[in-house]
């Protein structure tokens, strides 16, 4: 990193030089290069992938960006889903791969059954964009582990198909085993059962969730946070946790 | 005898049944069809539906309760619609057409031709 790029919030994680995270785009996808500059932001290789390539370049860890992949067409994510990159991606994560899903991202997973439920349109109909808070749930997955449980973070929210929805069944499981990894501080912004914002497998490698980590990763462009305006970037940690998962795996 | 017309010198097919097979593309009748319906989970909130039923007594249809809006798929062949052709449509519904975590298919079934080949004999309501 040069001296004159902003300096990560965090302590870089030592041992990590030369881990590459690969962020996938698809036709539609909007914010992987934001993505990309949060690795590099996070002291991490960022490996451009092609959802048309079936090879995932030997990255070690896969980011599956927001934006609306085949113009949302049919249902949000459900075209990509069966992009040759995704399958490399479905066979990685049965394997302990670390992925991050992130808005449209989150859609891709659970369309292609790496994570459960779906999400539906936004219960008031309208596009949010704001800054969420949200209370980390579950601190021990390969994206959430430099946060702590109970922790409240404040990254960007942007969607119009944000309600996460499953049935009671597959609720109470994701409850009952931990894996409900963010669910949202104060109103609901779109009407996800029980205020889930993110969950993950039951390795915990594969996290997904609706807010945008990638838009709070350095000072002068992220939430408001204690320290003033545009400050916060607690997105950073989502970056630097899996860097230190990749660490210790 | 033959009875002239204007383009009866022509060259085009006039009928089905005189269409070479590499022109039966051209022809209604020949394009199979198979309509698939998928419709929202009861129990999923459909937010597009709610958003209609709020819309429809603003213009005085106050007769209606609920609304839940669907999507129906024309698939269309070449050639008729075998059991074949409606087995690997109901497998393309279940797969990609719909997400079986929040809607259901209602229905796999070949189209009647007046239905989609748009020579109906009835005009369209409204039209």
């Amino acid at each position: 990193m040069s001296a004159t790029e902003p300096t990560p919030a965090a302590t870089p994680v030592p041992g990590t030089d030369g881990a590459r995270i690969g962020v996938i785009t698809f036709p539609g996808t909007l914010d992987d290069r934001d993505a990309a500059r949060a690795i590099r932001l996070s002291g991490a290789e960022a490996v451009s992938l092609w959802h048309a390539d079936a090879s995932l370049q030997d990255v070690d860890a896969v980011v599956l960006p927001g934006g609306f992949s085949y113009g949302d067409y049919l249902r949000a994510g459900a075209i990509s889903r069966f992009a040759p990159a995704m399958t490399a991606v479905v066979d990685a994560a049965k394997g302990g791969m670390p992925v991050l899903g992130i808005c449209n991202g989150f859609q891709v997973l659970t369309e292609a059954h790496l994570l459960p439920g779906s999400m539906v349109k936004n219960d008031h109909l309208h596009f949010v964009c704001r800054e969420q808070s949200m209370i980390v749930e579950n601190a021990r997955t390969a994206w959430t582990n430099e946060f702590r449980r109970g922790q409240q973070i404040k990254i960007p929210l942007k969607n119009q198909d944000g309600q996460f929805v499953a049935d009671e069944r597959t609720l109470d499981e994701l409850e009952g085993e931990g894996r409900v990894v963010f669910r949202y501080d104060g109103e609901n912004p779109n009407g996800s059962r029980r205020d889930i914002a993110g969950i993950t497998n039951d390795r915990g490698n594969v996290v997904g969730l609706m807010p945008h980590p990638e838009h709070a990763v350095e000072p002068g462009f992220g939430p408001a946070s204690a320290a003033g305006p545009r400050s916060g970037v607690d997105g950073l940690t989502f970056f630097t946790s899996v860097l230190s998962s990749l660490v210790h795996a | 005898m033959r009875v002239l017309s204007p383009d009866a010198d022509s060259e085009a097919p006039r009928s089905a049944s005189r269409l070479s097979p590499e022109f039966r593309h051209l022809q209604g009748a020949f394009v199979g069809r198979v309509v698939v319906e998928v419709m929202p989970k009861p129990e999923i909130l459909d937010p597009q539906g709610k958003a209609v039923v709020g819309a429809l007594p603003r213009l005085g249809f106050t007769q209606f309760s609920g609304v839940r809006q669907g999507k129906r798929f024309e698939l269309e062949v070449d050639g008729e619609v075998t059991p074949e052709i409606l087995a690997a449509a109901q497998e393309a519904a279940v797969t990609l057409l719909s997400n079986p975590v929040i809607e259901d298919v209602v229905s796999v079934a070949e189209a009647e031709p007046a239905e989609v080949t748009g020579e109906a004999s009835g005009a369209p309501v409204g039209a």
